[in-house]
């Protein structure tokens, strides 16, 4: 395995965690993104003990209060309220709760039917190949945000049906990976031997082929996070998402667009975390894919 | 050679169809009429350059292709008459490069022990057992059970390939260039380890190598392969020492080990020429230095010439009348 670039097993070898972490943590991007969504991570677990208000108090006497930094500001609103007197803070950490949520679920959802479509066909190849292939690249050839546009008018507007709208546009991305990695592996002498020593289909599959085709896969998956997050708040900006009143970051933007010339922090602080949240998770999953794949190695 | 031979191949053959686009079909003749016999407990060695077909024959003998036509038999039963899984229970295989043939997410104990895992109708501590004692068997030590194949060397992948291969206590054990992709003194220990087990366990081996020192050193009968087709077939002595065929002769004249007397006479030029339009005739008359007009016209038969099966005009008694004379 030493000899450099005539090594073609693009194999993880099963390295120990200390040997991932050293080629990780060297990479400055990828810890800052790890930062990144574990602070968010931290933020949405415990948003009930660390929230200052509930996201839904409305609170009579302060309607649009700026941050307390700006002129006009009220100390026991950090952040401001919002035009019904909420507390933006809360809100904001409450959204950081549905968008992880809504990341995680995303996330699973095309994961699991992805991996299993990529692998079956991969796997069996011919017409059942051509089916899953043929309808994958007609999910493919249209825009994304459309498709879960068409989902979600036909299940009806919630946050849930905005979830399995957004798993759907990602899953032809899951399929497409785990079929190319499914297909230089099933060639491979190990699975062939497996197969003379009789071998079946599912230990094939689920015992030899997946687990070297994983790494991968935890990449896109990182990067599906932010996909999914992304996709869920232009729904919810859209109205298609969740409803009003939870505390949403794309919902929230949406219901402070009229005040963006009067009270700007209330579509900059969501706008800003959708953006922090979303670099987070590109950074990691790069980072991921850097310290996974040894042919990015120097 | 009267008694039944515990492996017989009748005139196999495996053509390959490619499709290419828009000039129709072309077959690919991997195995042409490649007939042999294989007695219990000796070592057949099939030789030839890269691409005459040595590993699709393995692969028609291991059951990973269909052959396309022709026979093969076990102890004499037919292979379509063996079930599968009985079929690999006798036959198993040790695979060229030990890197790619062992999955790198298991460990040594659970890759020795996945055909019988496989097999079924053992407890796990039996399963166990077996794995540990096949290890001491091939030469690992205890040590290795619980390490990854990417923290071993070259030589203990294989003797873990090799393990695997027998655990199922297999008759006959196919041996794809076992050793080409080790270090020399690795291959000699290999290559005695394979020789030690085949006195143990009463192994047949049908091994498939382009070493000829190798195949000098384990072979009982040597066969030769040009282009899928059988070009000299024999005892070690007869093929390796008094080649007759122009092919063996050249390639052994490549060889520094072998006759010096051939060493000058015979190069061998040129590549192997395109399987997907083999020429008629002769397939060696491209770079035959003996060459003759029949040679280009007509296929020469396997004929027995010296105590040794050879396929060559120059040995045909009469070449205008060789269409008479059948293939074995």
């Amino acid at each position: 395995m030493s000899s450099g670039g005539a090594v073609e097993s693009p194999m993880t070898a099963p390295s120990s965690f200390g040997e991932f972490w050293f080629v990780f943590s060297r990479n400055r991007g990828a810890v800052v993104g790890l930062a990144i969504v574990a602070l968010f991570a931290f933020l949405a677990i415990a948003a009930p003990w660390i929230a200052p208000y509930d996201p839904a108090l409305i609170s009579d006497g302060a309607l649009l209060k700026p941050p307390f930094w700006s002129e006009g500001g009220e100390p026991g609103f950090w952040l401001g309220t919002d035009d019904v007197g909420r507390d933006l803070l809360s809100r904001l950490i409450y959204g950081a709760r549905v968008s992880m949520a809504v990341g995680f679920l995303v996330v699973v959802v095309s994961l699991a039917v992805g991996t299993l479509l990529g692998l079956v066909g991969g796997y069996a190849g011919g017409w059942i190949d051509a089916v899953i292939m043929r309808l994958m690249d007609i999910l493919m050839s249209l825009p994304s945000i459309l498709l879960a546009i068409v989902v979600v008018t036909v299940l009806g507007q919630s946050l849930v049906n905005a979830i399995l709208a957004v798993s759907i546009t990602v899953i032809p991305g899951f399929v497409r990976l785990v079929r190319a990695q499914v297909l230089v592996e099933k060639s491979k002498p190990y699975v062939i031997a497996s197969r003379t020593f009789g071998a079946g289909p599912m230990r094939q599959i689920f015992i030899n082929i997946l687990p070297n085709c994983m790494a991968p896969v935890i990449v896109q998956g990182t990067l599906g996070f932010s996909d999914g997050i992304l996709n869920v708040a232009a729904l919810g900006f859209l109205g298609l998402g969740a409803q009003p009143p939870t505390a949403e970051w794309g919902t929230m933007l949406s219901d402070a667009r009229s005040f963006i010339e009067s009270a700007p922090w209330l579509v900059t602080l969501p706008g800003l975390c959708i953006l922090i949240l979303v670099l987070g998770f590109n950074l990691l999953g790069d980072g991921l894919r850097d310290a996974l794949d040894p042919r990015l190695q120097k | 050679m009267s008694e039944t031979p515990f492996l017989e191949v009748k005139n196999l053959s495996k053509t390959y169809e490619v499709r290419r686009l828009f000039r129709g079909k072309a077959f690919v003749r991997a195995l042409d009429g490649v007939s042999f016999q294989l007695q219990k407990g000796k070592t057949l060695a099939i030789v030839g350059e890269s691409g005459c077909g040595k590993s699709t024959l393995a692969k028609c003998l291991m059951r990973i292709e269909k052959p396309t036509g022709g026979e093969i038999r076990l102890g004499g039963r037919r292979l379509e008459d063996i079930p599968v899984r009985e079929w690999w229970r006798n036959v198993q295989m040790i695979f060229q490069d030990p890197y790619s043939s062992l999955n790198p997410r298991k460990k040594v104990i659970d890759l020795i022990a996945e055909p019988l895992v496989i097999a079924g109708g053992f407890s796990k501590n039996e399963i166990r057992v077996r794995a540990k004692a096949m290890m001491a068997k091939v030469g690992l030590r205890p040590e290795f059970e619980e390490r990854y194949p990417h923290m071993l060397s070259g030589g203990q992948r294989q003797r873990v390939g090799i393990a695997r291969a027998l655990i199922l206590k297999p008759q006959l054990l196919i041996c794809d260039e076992p050793v080409s992709a080790l270090d020399i003194s690795i291959q000699a220990q290999v290559l005695n380890l394979l020789m030690d087990l085949q006195d143990e366990f009463g192994l047949t081996y049908l091994f498939i190598s382009h070493d000829l020192s190798l195949v000098r050193h384990i072979a009982d009968d040597v066969l030769v392969m040009y282009l899928g087709q059988v070009m000299e077939l024999g005892s070690r002595e007869k093929v390796l020492f008094d080649p007759q065929h122009p092919y063996t002769k050249a390639l052994l004249a490549s060889h520094p080990d072998f006759d010096k007397a051939l060493n000058g006479q015979l190069t061998l030029e040129g590549e192997l020429p395109s399987p997907l339009n083999p020429p008629v005739g002769c397939p060696f008359q491209s770079r035959c230095p003996r060459v003759m007009a029949v040679c280009r016209e007509r296929r020469p038969p396997l004929f027995e010439v010296k105590s040794r099966e050879c396929a060559c005009h120059l040995y045909t008694p009469d070449p205008s009348d060789s269409a008479r004379v059948s293939p074995v």
